[in-house]
């Protein structure tokens, strides 16, 4: 009788009183809505106007907007600045990310090895990131200068030494050593090395997190089991171990690469022959010095579009490797 | 299969003395246990023993030879860590496969890819994978082998580390720790299937432990280190009955034993809180008693410890009183039997008293010294 006295009692109480998950669930969307419009205006929002500016011929100041459909994209895998556009921005991604993410890691494992000076090197390194890239252009403008700079100077003083059975160096004996930043065959080629210069201190940073969370007994282990070499046992556990911080490297490392921009503003302005015409200064003399939004905004699309692919391969075929629960 | 010796080792972290002297031999085939207290050093001398570490002074003999400056791969030990340290992004056969690959493939050999064209290779590989299937069947893990660590519970990831361990036939195996990481249930589980192992391999095993009843239950010899020092090594049964060391006797046996506080006068007769105990030092003057609980006897009178009962612990096949005993700091426990239900009330007064035979007696220094019953005889003229 009790029970059905409390039954009673219950049902009108359910009609009053929502049910405790639907009051959560309210709660939850209005803590979420903030983040959820931010979201939109602030991301979304701007990437589909870019998408329709894509497809004007829009420019600053000029009132009229026509719209010319895929035509932008069209000149961009067409024209032969552009070509070269692409050519240059792969290029400079194909050299920084395996040569940063390389030197990174082993700079990370010389340093773990040492028993005084981490921190000193690890300050050395990672100076070129703290430093502001375009002070430190300057700097670099200077050392590569072809004829005061000190690169070629410091070649200049191997003339005449066994260096010159190396018929590089005999040649840039007899014309001259290269201009590096106004030579066609050698810009690109000069930021990639400056681009490996300034980002693997990052990369050794990330790495040596990484390096902390390897457990110490795997090493104990490896050396039980007969590992005996500091390879084998890079192979058997520190790889591996490191596989999600690697794939989070690479994937920064990639994207930090196809921004490539402060270097080439100061140093090359594109050229020489639009041989450093990366895409974000491709976008920025289109969108913003020659006014050529739509342009601009092609680019900026097909931008995205990269960054986009590298991040859903990342996530998609990549991650589920190198996490082993 | 190997006898295994310590000599005098000493370790020291900077200005810190983990291991101050140790001399251990242990024989061919037996468990030895290293017990003592989280932060005593046993670890530490077991990873000297592996050549995970090296000692600042002294020398490890496996085998009769001397191993010290060996690298830790060219002892023949196998060794079973606490984390169990088994490769996650290894299967579990690619696991157990490894101190095998490792030995018997050469470096070529194991290279990837280019590794399997070498001749010999596949050969190598296929016997490889029938020992690692034997021994994975040995442990019943054989349905796992597809699997990766991760995808294991405690007690599977247990036995793949203990298969890693074995699959190579080391002359000894070291283990640390093991069964630290695995529920109740499964850890008495596990600590017969490791003694049995044990009994069947034949191969030395060297076991540490800071849990007294792993140790007791599973070893031939039990060494009991405390502060970087070897207290006592010997039988379970000796340990037990016969603590060379206060220590030791506080440290073995659950619950705990009974430690009382007591003063020799100068003809040796001991007492406690004034009473006679109707026990003298047979030497060296006595500063502490010590009785199991199950040594403890209730009686009616001439009992050298009174007190009140405070606690009783029903465990079903016996019981455990607790007393508040006068002149002892902590309460005192003792054992009865199971009949003796519902005769203990709280807050009654028990006397009791012990077969000097099953009292261990302790000097100033705490180290075991020996107690003897005083005649009777001259308490009846």
């Amino acid at each position: 009788m009790s029970d059905a006295a409390s039954l009673s009692h219950a049902v009108p109480k359910q009609q009053r009183i929502a049910r405790p998950e639907r009051r959560q669930a309210r709660a939850g969307i209005v803590l979420f809505a903030p983040a959820f419009v931010l979201l939109i205006l602030i991301l979304i929002v701007p990437v589909v106007v870019a998408g329709i500016l894509s497809m004007t011929d829009y420019t600053l100041g000029r009132p009229s907007i026509d719209w010319v459909g895929l035509r932008n994209y069209v000149d961009i895998f067409t024209g032969s600045s552009y070509r070269k556009m692409i050519v240059a921005t792969v290029l400079y991604v194909v050299l920084v990310v395996p040569a940063s993410v390389f030197l990174g890691l082993g700079a990370a494992l010389l340093i773990r090895s040492l028993n005084v000076g981490q921190s000193f090197y690890k300050t050395i390194y990672f100076l070129p990131v703290m430093a502001s890239l375009l002070a430190m252009a300057i700097v670099w403008e200077f050392a590569l200068h072809p004829t005061l700079g000190i690169v070629n100077r410091t070649l200049a003083m191997g003339c005449g030494t066994p260096l010159e059975w190396w018929p590089w160096f005999a040649r840039g004996c007899a014309e001259g050593f290269p201009l590096w930043l106004g030579d066609r065959d050698y810009a690109l080629y000069t930021l990639a090395f400056i681009g490996v210069w300034q980002s693997f201190g990052f990369n050794m940073v990330l790495y040596l997190a990484g390096l902390t969370s390897v457990p110490s007994d795997l090493y104990g282990a490896a050396s039980m089991d007969g590992v005996k070499s500091g390879w084998e046992r890079f192979r058997l556990i520190t790889w591996p171990m490191l596989g999600p911080t690697t794939v989070f490297v690479v994937t920064i490392t990639m994207i930090r690469s196809f921004q490539v921009f402060d270097t080439v503003e100061a140093l090359t302005h594109g050229g020489p022959a639009k041989s450093t015409y990366v895409m974000i200064y491709a976008i920025y003399e289109k969108g913003i010095a020659q006014n050529l939004v739509g342009l601009g905004a092609a680019i900026t699309i097909l931008f995205l579009a990269f960054v986009m692919l590298i991040s859903v391969a990342q996530r998609r075929f990549v991650e589920r490797k190198v996490h082993y629960q | 299969m190997a006898t295994i010796q310590f000599r005098d080792i000493r370790k020291s972290f900077g200005d810190t003395d983990v291991l101050k002297g140790v001399g251990l031999d242990v024989a061919d085939g037996e468990f030895l246990s290293l017990v003592g207290p989280s932060g005593c050093g046993k670890s530490t001398l077991l990873r000297i023993l592996a050549g995970l570490e090296s000692q600042t002074s002294g020398s490890v003999m496996i085998g009769g030879k001397p191993v010290d400056g060996l690298h830790a791969a060219d002892r023949d030990l196998a060794m079973v860590f606490q984390s169990y340290a088994l490769y996650p992004h290894l299967t579990v056969a690619e696991n157990i496969a490894v101190p095998l690959t490792m030995r018997r493939l050469s470096r070529a050999q194991r290279l990837p890819l280019v590794g399997r064209l070498l001749p010999g290779c596949k050969a190598t590989r296929t016997e490889i994978g029938t020992t690692v299937r034997e021994a994975a069947e040995m442990l019943d893990i054989a349905h796992l082998l597809d699997r990766k660590p991760g995808q294991l519970s405690g007690g599977q990831r247990q036995r793949v580390a203990v298969g890693r361990a074995l699959v190579r036939e080391p002359s000894a195996f070291l283990l640390d720790e093991p069964l630290s990481n695995l529920d109740a249930k499964m850890r008495v589980h596990m600590r017969a299937e490791i003694a049995q192992l044990n009994r069947s391999l034949g191969a030395t095993f060297v076991y540490v432990t800071h849990d007294q009843a792993e140790a007791m239950t599973m070893s031939d010899r039990i060494a009991v280190m405390m502060e970087g020092e070897l207290l006592q090594v010997g039988t379970p049964d000796a340990l037990y009955d016969h603590p060379q060391d206060i220590r030791v006797a506080q440290f073995i046996g659950s619950p705990a034993i009974n430690i009382l506080p007591v003063d020799t006068d100068a003809s040796g007769a001991i007492h406690m809180c004034d009473m006679a105990t109707g026990l003298r030092a047979g030497g060296t003057p006595i500063e502490h008693l010590g009785v199991r609980p199950e040594a403890l006897i209730p009686c009616d009178e001439d009992g050298f410890v009174v007190g009140r009962v405070r606690l009783i612990e029903n465990l079903g096949s016996d019981l455990f009183v607790q007393l508040d005993a006068a002149g002892v700091p902590l309460p005192v426990t003792v054992r009865l039997p199971s009949e003796a239900r519902g005769r203990v009330k709280l807050r009654d007064v028990m006397q009791l008293t012990a077969d000097p035979a099953r009292i261990c007696g302790f000097d100033v220094a705490g180290k075991a010294a020996p107690v003897v019953a005083i005649e009777k005889v001259a308490s009846h003229v």
